[in-house]
């Protein structure tokens, strides 16, 4: 099959390696404006109190300071998915990382000295730190407006009956969950430059990974047209969901430019980064699962109770993805999921790699292993018996093509030598292993009505061919797959393939990069405008060469007639003299992709994606179970990839994934008390070093998808959705404890031990 | 612009480079309290940009020649300035001291490490520094400065408080020797950390165990970090091994009274109870290993 190709299925490093490498790449916070001022932010120091005054006068005697701005300068235009967020605060704060007041200055020095100068008289209110506490009748109130703190957002979801299922169960488990919260960590803290032009339009260089809907939100909150809005997308330092919502300091920014009449940067610190930008969404999940004597599901009964944090961003809609894990992971006729989203003054929380899925998947995973226990099945076996398969519609309306989850799991029980006896390991240091898979969109998700992305093909006298495209690179190696795809369909080479993707101004829209969908959806609309630049190429060579269109391809740059390859012609040859012949003509070429999808309706029920990601991942590790220390000794991933178009950067992609998971399972928590990051630097928020990252076995699985580009899915976010699942699942082989609550510390370890 | 250097000014500090240690010494006592010794920069500078301290003078003595040696004549003298990196590196350190090796290769990152004084590591006094414990039951003692004399000291007795040390109004610590190991004897560091590497210690368990030829415990040292406000040598734990045979009830007994001996505080690293328990399990693992290092010999 490989050799049918010369591009796709090919390790092509990636395109941006090099200056990256080099140091090179431009990253936001290497870019300077002629004029341009350093804004800094003002904190709150209370994570609830009211805003009694502000003072400003003594920061703006400061010379170098050329604007300082609070609530005051700014009109009442909230951001955020519910609107409740201001981007400075007015009355009161809500959480430590409000923004109270900001300052432009000449030096970032500057601007930092001058908020020790800013004055703010608080008056503390009670604070509410804990979801299930701010919704007592007596909890005070986050937002006064609403009669309580509950978030009103709900997402209910039920098909079948699952008292019935319940009747037929011959077990049933149910546990509470405790999922915690972790950070992105981008090595590219938050930056963002705004700068206004003569006629008063905005540019904004900006690391958003949504940079279309990022300008209409910009728009809306500063009150000004789409069109009057730029966002150029310098490189990017890591997004992993982070950058896709607008956040007060990018509105803040444009305020400052817009104020001072300068360009502005905002550059978060380290610290910054920890303690004010959002974090992957905590949640408390109450789940029920049964199965019959014969090991089938019967239902699955799951109540989410979130902690929105001050304010919605992305975090509390995760129920959309999280739903999933529950409803469409494995087969299960009846099914209910609710949710209770409430406020607190905790920090809020956001995307993140996985959107819920992680979440959802540690719970639906673990209690896949009771359940064999229960039923005296081996997990694996277990497993299998409730995969999905080819033809399967999920009790959501998903509709699964292509599902390659059975090879998935014996593949990646294989790599782990799942039947190994691992029992006669005695003693103080105890190894296990343990399985879980995920379910993922892997053609895109229709959650806006557009899930479409536009692609320009555009190719030079020389030979070289521009793909212009709205998708977004943020280091997950879009362009480099893009631009393979674009090769293949043209029959050029992937170094004669130039990406264009950082523009508003120049890129034809896109949704974003988000629900792993890059490859898929951008990955189809420029195959498809190569397409059609490949037939007006051969359009203009067929008379030149005294053939028919049908007659010729192209491949490695030559137009050869097919019947004779020794017949051929360079391609840039007949370009150049098409475009200087009269009535000379170039090849530019378009394509909007929206995939064959539906949007959910209000049931949560419709198929919102084009195909179906599954995988599963296998973990082996060891516990020191007089120091509860878990290590991961071997991870293997398989993943039902459609077709691998890179397997250098799959198999990247997904060990970052699982690196990622890992630390979720057992190093990564961000600490908060009242409120307040009690770790906020990589001493104490622990990621995993190359040090603690186990071998891992990458196994492809390709079930080559008829709507993906070559037959791919998108499988972005998956590396790191079952990778705590797995780890759970192998301490409970090695030590017989189940831990229900991330991460997996040797504290938890150990105390579970000691109630065994 | 008056102002701006006013404001500017909290940030920033005075900078001395003298080349003598008497120069330095002279620098110290002028200045008074507002003035610190900077080495290589990696506890101070952190510090500084974190607003935790906030010096008006720093005085870099890393021009002052030859205090980064590292010579050996039956006893050890490791100058105040020398790396990390020059200790691990170093061939008389590992064939001589091997544990003191391990111990400096571990410490932080290759960067750091470049960096780092041992000499610094000390003066900081963190409760959890990984040098100070190792060079503890090493028997190693600290060489001080104060303009015209030079007094040693046990590093045992260097240590006050989180932070605070022995040293007094222009004093510098210029070296740290430690003596010929005795015959028969072992030691061992155990750093707990959750991660392999670019971690703290939650407890840091350093041991030397003498034998004599019948493997009984004739000397032992247990030095635990980041477990009171100093790193603290546990002599109640010591007498539970000295004369025996370090059998398990003997061993077991001292690691009791080690977390008796120990004030641990809670925090995101570790809770009290989890690192009086790992203080236990530590010093057995600890002297097991000392006491093998202890047989080869």
């Amino acid at each position: 099959m490989s050799n049918l190709y010369s591009n796709i299925g090919k390790r092509v490093p990636k395109l941006d390696a090099p200056d990256k490498a080099t140091g090179r790449a431009r990253y936001p916070q290497d870019l300077t404006l002629p004029g341009m001022l350093h804004g800094k932010i003002l904190w709150s120091r209370y994570p609830h109190a009211k805003i009694v005054n502000i003072d400003t006068s003594e920061a703006l005697k400061i010379p170098g300071v050329m604007s300082v701005i609070t609530a005051k300068d700014l009109p009442y235009r909230n951001s955020g998915f519910m609107k409740d967020n201001p981007p400075l605060k007015r009355d009161k704060v809500r959480s430590l990382r409000d923004e109270v007041a900001a300052v432009a200055a000449v030096t970032e020095e500057i601007a930092e000295a001058a908020l020790e100068h800013i004055k703010v008289e608080y008056m503390e209110l009670p604070g509410i730190f804990d979801p299930e506490e701010a919704l007592r009748e007596s909890a005070p109130l986050i937002h006064e407006e609403n009669k309580n703190n509950l978030v009103k957002m709900k997402y209910k979801f039920e098909h079948g009956d699952v008292e019935e299922g319940r009747k037929h169960s011959a077990h049933v488990v149910k546990g509470r969950f405790k999922l915690h919260f972790v950070t992105h960590t981008c090595l590219g803290t938050c930056c963002c430059i705004a700068d206004f032009d003569s006629k008063g339009k905005l540019i904004m260089y900006s690391p958003s990974q949504v940079p279309f809907l990022h300008q209409k939100d910009m728009a809306d909150v500063l009150g000004m047209s789409g069109s009057d809005i730029r966002i150029i997308q310098p490189t990017i330092g890591g997004a992993f969901g982070s950058k896709l919502d607008l956040y007060p300091y990018e509105i803040i920014c444009a305020h400052l430019a817009r104020i001072a009449g300068r360009p502005v940067r905002i550059s978060f610190t380290r610290m910054e980064e920890f303690c004010c930008t959002p974090t992957r969404q905590p949640a408390i999940i109450e789940s029920e699962a049964g199965v019959d004597a014969d090991g089938k599901l019967t239902f699955r009964e799951a109540h989410i109770i979130l902690d929105a944090g001050a304010y919605v961003s992305w975090g509390p809609t995760i129920p959309y993805v999280m739903m999933n894990s529950f409803s469409s992971l494995y087969r299960v006729p009846n099914v209910s999921f609710d949710t209770t989203i409430a406020y607190t003054n905790n920090i809020y929380a956001g995307a993140f790699r996985g959107y819920g899925n992680p979440q959802g998947t540690f719970v639906v995973e673990t209690q896949m292993d009771e359940l064999a226990e229960l039923v005296n099945m081996d997990p694996l076996v277990f497993r299998i018996l409730n995969s999905n398969r080819p033809g399967e519609t999920t009790p959501q309306g998903m509709k699964v093509t292509t599902c390659g989850l059975e090879e998935c799991l014996k593949r990646a029980a294989k790599g782990i030598n799942w039947h190994e006896d691992r029992r006669g390991v005695t003693g103080k240091i105890r190894r296990g292993v343990g399985l879980a898979s995920f379910f993922h969109v892997g053609g895109g998700a229709r959650v806006y009505r557009s899930d479409g992305c536009g692609a320009i093909v555009k190719i030079d006298d020389f030979g070289q061919v521009t793909l212009i495209t709205g998708s977004s690179e943020i280091g997950q190696g879009s362009e480099t797959v893009l631009a393979q795809i674009t090769a293949e369909e043209l029959g050029v080479r992937v170094e004669d393939v130039k990406v264009i993707n950082s523009d508003t101004d120049i890129k034809p829209w896109d949704v974003g990069v988000h629900a792993s969908r890059t490859t898929f959806i951008a990955g189809n609309a420029a195959r498809i405008a190569a397409a059609k630049a490949k037939r007006k190429i051969l359009e203009m060579a067929a008379p030149e060469m005294g053939l028919q269109c049908d007659e010729l391809d192209i491949n490695n740059r030559f137009i050869y007639y097919k019947a004779n390859p020794e017949k051929r012609v360079r391609f840039d040859k007949i370009l150049r003299k098409k475009h200087f012949d009269y009535n000379g003509n170039i090849i530019v070429t378009e394509h909007f992709y929206d995939p064959p999808t539906q949007r959910q309706d209000r049931n949560f029920k419709g198929n919102v994606s084009a195909t179906y990601a599954f995988g599963t991942q296998a973990a082996e590790v060891e516990v020191d179970t007089e120091t509860g220390i878990v290590r991961v000794l071997k991870m293997v991933v398989a993943d039902d990839v459609g077709k691998a178009l890179n397997p250098m950067l799959l198999e990247g992609q997904l060990e970052g994934g699982i690196a990622q998971g890992i630390g979720y399972g057992i190093y990564e928590n961000l600490i908060l008390d009242k409120g307040r990051v009690m770790n906020p630097t990589f001493l104490d928020y622990k990621i995993p070093t190359v040090n603690d990252m186990p071998e891992i076995k990458v196994e492809m699985v390709e079930t080559h998808d008829e709507e993906g580009p070559f037959g791919a899915k998108g499988i972005a976010e998956s590396g790191s959705i079952p990778t705590a699942a797995a780890i759970a699942n192998a301490v409970y082989d090695a030590i017989g404890v189940r831990i229900k609550g991330l991460p997996i510390s040797p504290e938890k370890v150990l105390k579970a031990l000691s109630k065994k | 612009m008056q102002k701006i250097i006013e404001v500017v000014r909290l940030k920033t500090f005075e900078y001395h480079e003298p080349r003598t240690l008497e120069e330095a010494s002279t620098l110290l006592s002028q200045l008074g309290q507002d003035a610190m010794i900077y080495a290589g920069g990696t506890d101070i500078i952190p510090k500084i940009r974190y607003k935790r301290i906030f010096p008006a003078h720093l005085i870099n003595i890393k021009k002052i020649p030859q205090l980064n040696e590292i010579s050996c004549d039956k006893k050890l003298t490791i100058g105040a300035l020398a790396t990390f990196n020059d200790i691990c590196f170093s061939g008389i350190v590992k064939d001589k001291f091997q544990v003191l090796a391990e111990v400096c290769e571990h410490i932080a990152s290759h960067q750091v490490r470049n960096l780092a004084t041992i000499g610094g590591n000390i003066c900081n006094a963190a409760p959890s520094a990984d040098s100070p414990p190792i060079l503890m039951v090493y028997d190693s003692k600290v060489e001080i400065f104060d303009g015209r004399q030079t007094r040693s000291l046990l590093l045992e007795n260097f240590f006050k408080g989180p932070g605070m040390t022995d040293l007094k109004k222009g004093e510098i610590l210029t070296g740290i020797i430690i003596p010929e190991v005795p015959p028969n004897t072992g030691h061992a560091y155990i750093k707990h950390t959750i991660r392999k590497s670019l971690d703290i210690a939650i407890v840091g368990m350093a041991v030397s165990v003498t034998l004599d030829e019948a493997d009984k415990c004739t000397a032992t040292c247990i030095v635990v970090g980041a477990s009171a406000p100093v790193p603290l040598r546990t002599k109640l734990a010591e007498k539970y091994l000295i004369g025996t045979y370090l059998g398990p009830s003997d061993v077991e007994a001292a690691g009791i009274a080690a977390a008796n001996e120990i004030s641990p505080i809670d925090d995101v690293r570790g809770s009290r109870n989890y690192r009086c328990e790992m203080t236990k399990i530590n010093l057995k693992r600890a002297v097991e290993l000392a006491s093998g290092r202890a047989r080869h010999e």
